[in-house]
């Protein structure tokens, strides 16, 4: 889907500044909301794409403000309130009691789980499929837009590149996020100029992207 | 679209961690009443 998480290939975000002594948290709570993030996905009874998917469906403001772990408590939250772990509300209110002020708590509510069927551990899969594309071959990124999860950014969206290699076969995102099947297929990494992707005044580099077989077509 | 309202007045992260594991927690335990105890093999 459309939205400011899909920020890659465009400007104006400013310098990237590195941390050469980067912690890997920060702060205590950023510790506590990366285990909370997978334990919501267990509880919820999820995956990792759904995560992803509910990071996309958070409000542009809050996506830009509240950081990146911040950005995951609210998907741990959404992910439980999703599958009916918690109340619409109840991080909020709970909270609220927290620092002092006198708020209802919404009831429990009936989980609702989602029911879906795995093909395995992880998300690589045998297919019986022979790759569609083959090493050197000339592809374009389809122009497709959709309002669930993806993975195809929309700054590859409708350029033309080349196979650079083909992958092991994985479940696709655009699927397993809404728990619709698994639609296992073969991945490539595609080779894309810097030119072709930003015009012929941008700087020269190479860019290598892992995308799935239905996101591309023959060029 | 996106599916979450913005609050301009959303309480800080510290507290909704502490929110969401006491919530969570009493959803497991409550979920743990419910199931019979595993049977580990020793």
């Amino acid at each position: 889907m459309d939205g400011i998480h899909d920020m890659g290939g465009t400007q104006g975000w400013g310098t990237v500044r590195i941390e050469p002594d980067e912690p890997v948290f920060a702060d205590l709570w950023h510790g506590r909301t990366f285990a909370l993030g997978l334990a919501s996905m267990g509880v919820s009874g999820t995956n990792l794409d759904a995560f992803r998917h509910s990071l996309e469906r958070l409000h542009p403001l809050d996506y830009l403000q509240h950081g990146y772990y911040g950005r995951w408590l609210s998907c741990a939250e959404q992910l439980c309130v999703d599958s009916g772990i918690l109340a619409p509300g109840a991080v909020e209110a709970r909270a609220r009691r927290l620092r002092g002020e006198d708020v209802e708590e919404p009831a429990d509510v009936e989980t609702r789980k989602p029911q879906y069927e795995r093909g395995g551990a992880g998300s690589l899969r045998d297919i019986d499929a022979a790759p569609k594309f083959a090493v050197g071959q000339p592809v374009r990124a389809k122009t497709f837009r959709k309002s669930g999860h993806t993975r195809l950014p929309a700054y590859i969206r409708g350029h033309a590149g080349v196979i650079s290699a083909i992958r092991p076969a994985a479940v696709l995102p655009d699927s397993t996020a809404h728990f619709t099947g698994e639609d296992p297929q073969h991945v490539y990494t595609v080779e894309f100029t810097s030119t072709e992707l930003w015009g012929e005044d941008s700087e020269p580099a190479t860019l290598f992207i892992d995308m799935f077989e239905s996101y591309l077509e023959a060029s | 679209m996106t599916d979450y309202p913005h609050s301009a007045d959303y309480p800080s992260p510290q507290l909704r961690v502490e929110a969401l594991e006491a919530l969570l927690t009493h959803f497991l335990r409550k979920l743990g009443r419910k199931r019979k105890a595993p049977d580990f093999v020793h």
